[in-house]
């Protein structure tokens, strides 16, 4: 192409493109910051309730393996005057502050929330063996 | 009316297990109403226990202990599907909100209802067969 004087080679090169036939680029949907922080919000809050699930029925197993062999701590006993509603109260005082700390370091991370279904499994299955082993 | 109920309850449990294998699916009003209905059946339950430790229990233990320790291990049982079914509720609740699905939340959902109608249905055999031996 012959370029002649006081012609900017650049827009020369430029306007040669535009007959070109270019695809569309693909531009990424806009997620706001918002919605995600939201989003994770919500996984943090189950996480917490599930961890809080996890550690009551984990608790209430232990307590009543304790129970069982006689070796119950006396602040449970102190709780209630009926066992299953001692180890009830206690195993939701535990949970509680366990359940809000573990489900925020859960929540904030991808992976040990994708394991939080087999997590809970595995307590459920411990807890029922705790119990029928120790009633 | 406690074990009529518990039943109930037990049934209306494997609904949402059932529902929820998919974690995208919502079943909401299923799943409250199932948690609803394992509440009532608790609270009914935690208000019985106390005349059934006093009067009932002693007899049952004297006359046939593995009875005894059978309704001990329904308690705990009961307990746990008590436990589960608000978890599983909570949990679906978060994993669908304002649209944007959650699928481990789902799962966990899933996970908690099937351990709460499993203990749930495994309670209301326990107490069918404790309600045979200890009816008059």
């Amino acid at each position: 192409m012959h370029v002649t004087a006081g012609v900017n080679p650049r827009v020369v090169r430029a306007t040669s493109l535009l007959g070109v036939d270019v695809a569309p680029a693909r531009v990424p949907v806009p997620v706001s910051i918002p919605a995600r922080a939201r989003s994770a919000g919500f996984a943090r809050t189950g996480a917490r309730v599930v961890a809080g699930a996890a550690a009551f029925l984990s608790s209430y197993a232990l307590l009543q393996i304790l129970h069982a062999t006689g070796h119950e701590p006396p602040f449970v006993r102190a709780l209630s005057p009926i066992p299953l509603f001692a180890r009830v109260l206690a195993s939701a005082l535990w949970a509680a502050p366990v359940g809000f700390a573990g489900g925020a370091v859960i929540g904030t991370r991808p992976r040990l929330l994708a394991k939080l279904p087999t997590a809970l499994a595995v307590v459920i299955a411990a807890f029922v063996i705790a119990v029928v082993l120790f009633p | 009316m406690h074990g009529h109920l518990g039943w109930l309850a037990a049934l209306a449990l494997a609904h949402p297990a059932v529902l929820l294998r998919r974690p995208n699916r919502r079943a909401f009003g299923v799943a409250l109403t199932a948690t609803v209905l394992v509440t009532v059946v608790a609270a009914l339950g935690a208000t019985l226990y106390p005349g059934y430790r006093a009067t009932i229990k002693p007899a049952l233990f004297a006359a046939a202990p593995a009875v005894g320790e059978l309704f001990e291990r329904k308690e705990h049982l009961g307990v746990a599907a008590l436990v589960l079914a608000w978890t599983g509720l909570v949990a679906h609740a978060l994993a669908h909100r304002r649209g944007a699905v959650q699928p481990q939340l789902g799962r966990t959902a899933f996970v908690a209802y099937v351990g709460a109608a499993a203990v749930a249905i495994t309670t209301a055999c326990a107490g069918l067969i404790v309600g045979v031996h200890a009816s008059p």
